[in-house]
């Protein structure tokens, strides 16, 4: 008699704990899956950043080799021999950059994902204390700001100034470098420009975001976004483009009418 | 029971896959990303601080127009991290130019430079300036003689010596037949020692020895050693050799002539234009890092050293004093001559003291003694040589660092050395 009610009882703990357990688990391992697509979600979060900074160190550093050893930049060419020199710029080329670009990237290490302008400073004795010599700079006269500015980065690179053979001074070659909204834009337009004269492109279109309204200024062959202050780059072609007034994201179709770039 | 346990145990298994997944991702998927920028940042470091290192050391230094890796190949050759470049440049300090600029360009104790210096036996140079007044006429010609073959010696035993010997004006023939001139028998060239007459030299010093300053008498060894000095030899002063100027004499510079008294050589002060002379060798010797060693040759005049004498010379106008035989005549000099052996002394050891050379005495007349001299002080000179060039501060311990070793050219074929350079944040 007493096994039979013992065995009753067991029968029926077993069910109640199965009615427990099994829900519990069912909770448990959704949160667990829960957690596991959150990390993924994360993962792929980081990733994208850490990909981004890769570009934006990557780029920075090309450009800042580019500029101090490429010929066609700052570089200093041996007149005789037609020799390059490791970080060694030509103070002509230096004083001729600074006069021409000083509000645009020169082509020669232009890019077409990031805005940047460069800062040399000349280090020189006076007295016993080392000081800043002449300073030059060029490369882009404005960056997206506010709503539009994401990510930028500030990159040095040690440098040597050849005046003469007889005169070689150190210096800093200061790069900032910025890649947001503004620049993305205009270094897409640019870059198809560039395609259509060349003689590779004719019709594009590109998808763009802006958070601000954006406009062409052809006085100054700018592009611009609206802000609470206007902040602007110079385009390589001449634009005619009608500005989109308010923020979002755009198709725009390229095309060519000449000389000029006609984006609808 | 059993059942459940099972239950349980599968749904710990699945909770412990799940977490297990994610320990793995969080591992090695951000874990590579990050490496991976840690990898190309640590990349454009280096690489930045090489080629920065680079522009550094072909930056100039100014007053010299040389770049730095120019000035450490000069310092590594020369075995010293202070250069001289003469009296226009001055002295450049190697070490105090890298460090402002290192300093602007890496940040003030961020950065630590070694250059080992390699073993370089440095080349002896030597000026000599001799006397050739008649009391040299018997120790010169075994000069003439023997010097050479003393070079030569040193040549075999693979260190290299040179020698200009200048011979003061005069060209007195002596009686034994030997003219104190140069000539090309007397003292044949060859690629290390040359002879030379003080007057080839005279313009090109002139200008830079004080004004009014040239050699004056045969005997005016104190011109003749600035004016040699300031010359260089004939192959010219080279960076990094050891500079020695050598003077011969049994006399004062000018001479220790009683100018007509028989009280001989009261004092070196009663001589104010040997003085004068010898002041000009010291600040010669000086300006040039040429130390004066000073050899005082034995007069002939007599052996009481302090008595005035006579001395033989040869002339073509005897007159009634000299004895001739049908070919040569030997006479006494018109005015009596002094050995002055202590004014003499005092006067060579003050050159030799004040430049950090030295001054030797010599026992007898022969020419010998006068090379022997030479030999010890070729052989007593121990190169002055630094082991490495080294400035910045102390490397940390324990700390991230990048470096750079870049191979540094030495003015002397076939040998390098190396800059070690170190830079952390």
């Amino acid at each position: 008699m007493q096994t039979t009610i013992w065995y009753r009882l067991r029968d029926a703990m077993k069910g109640q704990l199965s009615y427990i357990i099994k829900p519990m688990s069912l909770v448990v391992t959704i949160v667990l899956l829960l957690l596991l697509y959150n990390s993924i979600s994360s993962f792929q979060s980081r990733e994208k950043t850490a990909e981004q900074d890769l570009n934006l160190v990557a780029d920075a550093t090309n450009i800042l080799l580019v500029l101090a050893n490429s010929p066609s930049c700052l570089a200093f060419e041996a007149p005789v021999t037609g020799g390059l020199y490791a970080n060694i710029v030509d103070i002509q080329k230096l004083n001729y950059f600074s006069q021409h670009y000083s509000s645009i990237e020169p082509e020669c290490a232009r890019n077409f994902d990031y805005g940047w302008r460069v800062t040399i400073k000349e280090f020189r004795q006076s007295s016993g204390q080392t000081v800043f010599g002449n300073v030059w700079t060029f490369g882009a006269a404005n960056f997206s700001r506010d709503a539009a500015f994401r990510n930028s980065l500030n990159f040095s690179l040690p440098i040597a100034i050849h005046y003469s053979g007889s005169l070689t001074r150190p210096g800093l070659m200061i790069l900032t470098l910025v890649g947001d909204e503004l620049e993305k834009i205009s270094g897409v337009i640019d870059w198809t420009c560039q395609l259509h004269r060349q003689g590779r492109l004719t019709k594009s279109t590109v998808e763009i975001h802006t958070s601000y309204p954006l406009i062409y200024d052809t006085n100054s062959k700018s592009l611009c976004q609206q802000s609470k202050t206007n902040f602007c780059r110079i385009t390589n072609c001449n634009l005619d483009f009608q500005g989109l007034k308010a923020a979002g994201n755009y198709l725009l179709k390229i095309s060519f009418d000449g000389d000029k770039e006609v984006i609808r | 029971m059993k059942g459940q346990v099972f239950e349980t145990l599968s749904f710990l298994v699945l909770a412990i896959a799940i977490i297990g997944i994610i320990i793995l991702m969080r591992v090695y998927l951000v874990g590579g990303f990050g490496n991976t920028f840690i990898n190309l940042a640590e990349r454009h470091e280096s690489e930045g601080f090489r080629a920065g290192v680079n522009a550094l050391l072909e930056t100039t230094e100014e007053r010299t127009g040389k770049t730095q890796l120019e000035l450490i190949g000069i310092s590594a050759y020369v075995g010293n991290n202070t250069i001289n470049f003469g009296p226009t440049v001055g002295t450049i300090d190697v070490v105090k130019d890298l460090t402002w600029r290192f300093d602007a360009l890496f940040g003030k104790n961020h950065w630590h430079i070694r250059v080992p210096y390699p073993e370089i036996l440095p080349d002896v140079q030597i000026v000599m300036v001799s006397d050739t007044s008649s009391s040299m006429c018997y120790s010169i010609p075994v000069v003439a003689q023997k010097l050479p073959q003393l070079v030569e010696q040193f040549k075999q035993n693979g260190k290299k010596v040179s020698v200009t010997l200048y011979m003061l004006p005069g060209s007195v023939q002596c009686c034994n037949g030997f003219v104190l001139a140069c000539s090309s028998t007397q003292f044949p060239e060859k690629s290390d020692f040359h002879c030379r007459g003080i007057e080839t030299i005279q313009s090109q010093c002139a200008t830079r020895l004080p004004t009014g300053a040239y050699v004056q008498t045969e005997e005016d060894y104190g011109d003749g050693l600035a004016c040699a000095i300031e010359a260089g030899p004939v192959e010219g002063w080279k960076k990094g050799s050891i500079k020695l100027a050598i003077g011969v004499s049994d006399e004062l510079s000018l001479g220790s002539e009683c100018g007509g008294g028989l009280s001989c050589c009261p004092s070196l002060s009663s001589y104010p234009s040997a003085i004068q002379s010898g002041n000009n060798a010291i600040n010669a010797s000086l300006n040039n890092q040429a130390p004066l060693y000073m050899i005082q040759a034995v007069d002939y005049v007599d052996q009481a050293r302090t008595q005035c004498g006579t001395i033989c010379f040869y002339t073509t106008q005897p007159n009634s004093l000299c004895n001739c035989d049908s070919q040569t005549c030997t006479c006494p000099l018109n005015d009596p001559q002094c050995a002055c052996v202590n004014v003499v002394t005092e006067f060579q050891k003050n050159l030799a003291s004040s430049t950090g050379g030295q001054a030797y005495i010599l026992n007898s007349l022969s020419g010998q003694d006068i090379v022997d001299k030479i030999q010890d002080i070729i052989n007593n000179q121990k190169p002055k040589r630094l082991p490495s060039l080294e400035a910045g501060a102390p490397i940390p311990v324990g700390k991230n660092r990048l470096s750079v070793t870049i191979p540094i050219p030495i003015s002397l074929p076939g040998i390098y050395t190396t800059a070690y350079i170190d830079k952390w944040s």
